[in-house]
């Protein structure tokens, strides 16, 4: 089914599913062959992420700290293995002098100029990306959620000022508040040389998902907040906080599970636009965003150094919103975004 | 006239808290002081010199006489100088606006223009292969993050086959119709497709909808052509959510396009933004933020007021 | 007008560090000579010898006989986005590529090395070098019609005395006054005897600025960035980060230059972009320090170039030397960091083996270089991890440090290679810490880094290092000095002030490289290399060699044009 699903992250459009059951047996099979690649690509991406200290297939140096959690980034830099292509890159040759026997391609994605093998980095990079991706989505629905929550079940004028509140966040272009944050906020310089680090990107990232969040959950809550059980409880005298929870929170949580997903794919590719504005996290962590920024300059020479991390953004990207797509699809969602 | 009333109050207290904001962010960035300082770049010798400079930008003032002077200066378009360069932050902004809202109007263009022949090719064989082609294709582009799709785009275009320019200038239409066309060319695109792919899908699917109704089944009774019905009865009851969209975007799209604007080397109000930042112009980040900000806020009310006096049950619906 | 006051000269040291870094920003190609222009002197004086291979140094001047005419537009690494006014432009290699087209120095160094009047008629000292009388050269008006003479020199240099970057490098100077008897005579008193002062009147000290559009800028901003001086392209318009243009000034009183009707300049930061626009016919020349750029010309048949290596700057990492408690103050760990770089390795593949190792301060064409300063430009790992365990062995703990990059690719790719150098000389471990151009400035200012990766140190004499090293501009951290690293030397202060009291050349020769062999017994700084510069073009532009200029005396211009990556505008003409 997925090929035709729709609820996407810039769209929010949610037809089309009405319309689309009286499909053919085939194209369900693929649809199901496309969410199962999905899942089989992030289950790796997450696994190696996690794991690239330990892992044999990634590349690192970490044997030089007693606890591998501490190594983030350590990929031994080598100048004699700069700027090789990929092992099956056979149409393409490095710039850079082959002193020796170092081979001329190396690696699944190549090398870039310190001879980092883009692979392991785009491996570490992911850490990095997903780990932005999730803690700004999770903090965005503690809050959004709880501002949605509240909104939708209070009513009247508490609603009207959160709703003022969404809209003041709405009200500035969504990457150029952020960048606004990262850019001014994002490194003290107060007292030392400081670089960039993960929580104002965050905080950019968390202040970017909550309207949208807020505004998804109110509108459900209030469908919820009309309907009979919830009268009935009400009726019992059961306190609000308890409806809030047992009632009416079960009921959101699908939309905003699904939400969180397609929500999760918007933050990786914010968190990469503003690297690539150079307003990320700063190296030696790799994002993808920063790779592939790095590996522009060098278009001509190295393709490899910024297109290989776009491809795994990209298909990261990709599987997300095909399993969000599913997800809506499954829950009949009706999509509230901006 | 209640549900306007709301917008309109609404919008007030958004522009309120917008500029006051804005007006007080500067002094909570960190080393601001000397951050204005080394970007003035003039002859600060003394203590005084270097409190003038900083009275200039009222920065150590309380934080409503801040406001007010940024207030004041934003009504009456005293924007000042930038510090670095010496170019009017008015001139500075208006460059950028330009070229900000020619992407924002081209890309709009090119969208509605790709996206609404193809939906209608794909909802009338909907489930043909066409339409799975599109569709998929689509979900391909949506999925493509514009960063990404300007390097792919970029390798092809400029460093492989050399048709377009690596570095895009701002080049006037009438001086140099193709120059201009070539300069503008990938920019467009790159801000076009995932743009077209959203609309796509979304009057795709409205028009599904209108196609099972009954109206339409009554003038395929009737033995009307196939153009006849898709362009004369589905097309324009299935406008509304792209319009709907397409308006949206319009905010969106004049502060959005800062990725594509420096990976292109244009300078739009988004990069203006960026290089801003980086280089401590901060009476230009704040304006340009400012400026953006009431675009956006404004487009947006005009939507609603629209969207308001088109469907009334909107006004019974939001005024909650 | 902020006139000669003298108070407080501390935080005068801003503009200086700007231009430095400004180069930084643009170190994907290159870098830039932030130190030379700081200090207003930027001048050539060496043998005529290069030491790069590069063949084309200093070609001939172009025989044929130059037309009038034409356009040139030129790809520069930086934009300047600064005030246009001398005294407060913020002056890299780029910023005097514009700089020369619309004013003239008092002075130009002429092919015996030594300064030449070119904008003044003269510039004669006293017997013991402490006045300097400089005379303006008769009937030369500046392009708003404003006569040059004097006054206007006393203006402009005056100016200087208060400004931030160039008022640090005139602290000797007394004054400077009209001669009564001679409106056209400016008189300038030093405090000591100061032999070299011609030299800082070939730099940014010596562009004379109209003093009609001086005192106007002072009352109106805006019109800083519309400059009017006495050269030979008149201001046209300025966009910053866009481009800057300039038409024919008719009445150049140096005919008969210009050749060119009109030159642009359209800032292009990405040395590998700029190659591509010049290949793709946007631009008509370029000039780059990227490795990559410079071999692709070097064999390339479509285009022409010339390379300048002489007085350029050095690229290197700066150390903090004497912070608190870190281990950089412990000389141990510097010549430890110093043994275990490889900088051969990394100037074979990031910059294709085009810059020459440096193993001091002074490019082989700089006083004071030696072929064995005993600075080691060969990587030695073991005795850099001997080093580094003795030093651990009396300081237990881990040995952690930060070293400080810009946010530029190529940058970031060195300072990856030197974490990994380092840390297998047995540093716990080593961040790399990227920030963001505005905040870079500042943090060197301050002192607030460990090890921090910077271009200087280009120009002739040592005098014009004299604030980077002395002891007088090494403050408190948290306070604003030039002196970055905080070296507090007894011994390089001695020196300094010698140098810059005497006037034989023997001394002074002993002298720099005394100080060349005291920066790498302590390993104060990490050197990298010595810049190439190539200025690449296509065929049809002619005269790019400073040999083209002939100074009013008849002498011609000295190779290098000056500053290294830069070429004379006037001199260009394209043929047919």
């Amino acid at each position: 089914m997925s090929e035709t699903l729709t609820p996407t992250p810039s769209a929010g459009d949610d037809a089309g599913t009405s319309a689309d059951t009286q499909k053919p047996t085939k194209y369900r099979k693929r649809g199901q062959v496309a969410k199962w690649l999905s899942i089989v690509w992030l289950v790796f991406l997450v696994f190696t992420a996690v794991g690239a200290s330990w892992l044999p297939y990634v590349k690192h140096s970490c044997e030089q700290f007693a606890e591998k959690a501490d190594c983030r980034t350590h990929v031994d830099p080598n100048p004699l293995l700069s700027e090789r292509p990929p092992f099956w890159a056979t149409f393409s040759d490095t710039t850079r002098p082959v002193v020796g026997d170092a081979p001329e391609r190396v690696g699944l994605f190549g090398t870039d100029t310190n001879g980092f093998d883009i692979f392991s980095r785009s491996m570490f990079g992911a850490r990095n990306s997903l780990l932005i991706g999730a803690m700004s989505i999770v903090f965005g629905i503690l809050i959004g959620g709880t501002l949605g929550l509240i909104a939708g079940y209070v009513g009247k004028r508490t609603d009207k000022v959160i709703d003022t509140i969404m809209n003041i966040f709405l009200s500035f272009p969504a990457l150029l508040l952020a960048i606004f944050i990262v850019g001014f906020f994002g490194s003290s310089g107060a007292d030392e040389a400081e670089s960039r680090s993960i929580g104002p990107i965050i905080l950019a990232l968390v202040i970017l998902s909550i309207p949208p969040i807020a505004r998804l959950v109110r509108a459900n809550t209030m469908v919820y907040a009309q309907r009979e059980f919830v009268l009935a409880a009400r009726s019992l005298g059961a306190k609000n906080g308890r409806i809030i929870a047992r009632e009416i929170l079960p009921n959101v949580m699908p939309a905003m599970v699904t939400f969180a997903i397609t929500g999760m794919a918007i933050l990786i590719v914010a968190e990469g636009a503003l690297a690539y504005l150079g307003l990320s996290v700063s190296a030696p962590t790799p994002t993808w965003g920063s790779m592939i920024f790095g590996g522009q300059q060098k278009l001509e020479t190295a393709w490899w150094m910024a297109i290989m991390p776009a491809v795994v953004l990209f298909l990261t990207v990709l599987a997300i919103n095909l399993l969000g797509d599913v997800l809506s699809e499954k829950f009949r969602i009706k999509e509230a975004i901006g | 006239m209640r549900y306007f009333g709301q917008k309109l109050i609404q919008l007030v207290i958004v522009v309120f808290v917008v500029t006051f904001v804005v007006s007080l962010a500067l002094g909570a960035i960190p080393n601001a002081e000397e951050r204005i300082i080394a970007s003035t770049g003039q002859g600060v010798f003394t203590e005084e010199d270097r409190n003038a400079i900083l009275d200039e930008v009222h920065l150590r003032d309380p934080a409503v006489v801040q406001y007010g002077y940024f207030v004041k200066d934003l009504v009456t378009f005293d924007w000042g100088v930038t510090f670095g360069g010496n170019q009017s932050v008015r001139s500075s902004i208006w460059d950028g606006l330009q070229i900000s809202l020619r992407l924002m109007v081209y890309a709009q263009l090119v969208a509605l223009l790709l996206a609404i022949p193809l939906a209608l090719l794909a909802a009338y064989r909907n489930g043909g292969v066409f339409d799975r082609v599109s569709t998929t294709v689509s979900f391909g582009f949506i999925s493509l993050p514009n960063y990404v799709l300007a390097t792919v785009l970029g390798l092809l275009f400029t460093v492989r086959w050399k048709i377009f320019p690596a570095l895009s200038k701002n080049v006037g239409f009438f001086e140099a119709p193709f120059d201009h066309f070539k300069n503008f060319f990938l920019p467009t695109l790159v801000l076009a497709l995932p743009l077209a792919a959203t609309y796509m899908r979304l009057l795709r699917s409205d028009l599904i909808n209108t196609l099972q109704s009954d109206f339409i089944t009554t003038a395929r009774a009737k033995g009307l052509s196939t153009s006849h019905i898709l362009f004369g009865h589905a097309l324009r009851p299935s406008l509304f959510s792209l319009l709907t969209a397409a308006a949206v975007n319009v905010g969106a799209l004049v502060g959005g396009s800062v990725v594509v604007e420096t990976a292109f080397n244009l300078n739009g109000l988004g990069r203006k933004t960026v290089v801003g930042i980086f280089s401590s112009e901060f009476r230009l980040v704040q304006i340009t933020v400012v400026v953006l900000a009431l675009v956006y806020v404004f487009i947006n009310f005009l939507a609603d007021i629209v969207y308001g006096l088109l469907d009334p049950r909107v006004r019974g619906a939001r005024s909650v | 007008m902020k006139s000669a006051s003298h108070v407080r000269r501390r935080p005068g040291v801003l503009i200086g560090a700007i231009a430095v870094s400004f180069g930084l920003l643009a170190a994907a190609c290159g870098g830039d000579d932030g130190g030379s222009s700081s200090s207003g002197g930027d001048t050539t004086a060496a043998p005529a010898e290069t030491t790069a291979p590069t063949p084309a140094t200093q070609p001939p001047a172009d025989t044929e006989t130059p037309v009038p005419g034409g356009k040139l537009v030129m790809g520069l690494e930086a934009d300047t986005s600064s005030p246009w006014t001398p005294a407060a432009m913020v002056c890299a290699i780029s910023c005097h590529m514009v700089a020369r087209t619309v004013y003239d120095t008092l002075m130009i160094p002429g092919s015996d090395n030594q300064p030449q009047p070119y904008l003044a008629e003269s510039v004669t000292p006293n017997a013991d070098f402490t006045e300097w009388r400089i005379t303006a050269r008769t009937g030369v008006k500046f392009h708003d019609g404003t006569d040059f003479d004097g006054a206007a020199i006393v203006d402009n240099i005056s100016r200087h005395q208060s400004a931030l970057l160039t008022g640090t490098a005139l602290l000797d100077l007394a004054s400077i006054e009209v001669d009564p008897a001679d409106p056209m005579t400016a008189v300038a008193t030093t405090k000591k005897p100061w032999a070299t002062f011609p030299w800082f009147l070939t730099g940014q000290i010596g562009y004379m600025a109209s003093p009609t559009w001086l005192a106007a800028s002072d009352a109106d901003a805006t019109l800083q960035s519309q400059p009017v001086g006495t050269g030979p392209f008149v201001y046209a318009d300025y966009k910053p980060n866009e481009y800057y243009k300039g038409t024919k000034n008719a009445d150049y009183w140096n005919a008969p230059y210009p050749y060119l009707d009109e030159i642009e300049f359209i800032p292009i930061t990405d040395g590998l972009k700029r190659r591509d626009a010049l290949k793709a016919g946007d631009i008509d020349v370029l000039h780059s320090g990227n490795g990559e750029v410079i071999t692709e010309f070097r064999e390339s048949s479509d285009f022409e170039s010339i390379e300048i290596t002489k007085n350029g700057e050095t690229a290197y990492t700066l150390l903090h030397v004497t912070k608190e408690g870190s281990p950089i103050a412990d000389r141990r760990v510097r010549c430890a960091m110093a043994h275990a770089t490889d900088n051969a390795t990394v100037n074979e593949v990031v910059s294709f083996g085009v810059n020459q190792l440096a193993n001091g301060p002074f490019s082989p064409d700089q006083v004071g270089y030696l072929e064995d300063s005993g600075y080691p430009l060969v990587q030695d790992m073991a005795k850099a991890q001997e080093l580094i365990a003795e030093y651990k062995a009396e300081n237990p703990g881990e040995l952690k440090i930060a070293l400080a990059t810009t946010t530029d690719a190529t940058n970031l790719v060195i300072a990856n290679y030197q974490k990994g150098w380092w840390e297998e000389a047995g540093m716990d471990e080593v961040t790399i810490d990227q920030i963001d151009q505005a905040n870079y400035i500042v943090t060197a200012l301050l002192g607030n880094f460990e090890v921090f990766q910077w271009r200087n140190h280009g120009g002739v004499d040592l005098d014009q290092q004299y604030f980077w090293w002395h002891s007088s501009s090494s403050l408190d951290v948290g306070s604003l000095a030039l002196n970055f690293g905080r070296i507090k030397d007894a011994a390089l202060d001695a020196l300094l002030e010698e140098n810059r009291a005497i006037t034989d050349p023997a001394r002074k020769q002993e002298i720099a490289e005394e100080v060349n062999r005291l920066f790498a017994t302590e390993c104060y700084n990490l050197w990298g290399s010595y810049q190439v510069w190539m200025i690449a073009h296509k065929p049809e532009f002619k005269g790019f060699a400073a040999a083209n200029l002939i100074l009013p005396g008849g002498m011609e211009a000295l190779e290098g044009s000056g500053i290294a990556g830069t070429f004379y505008p006037s001199t260009i003409w394209k043929a047919g």
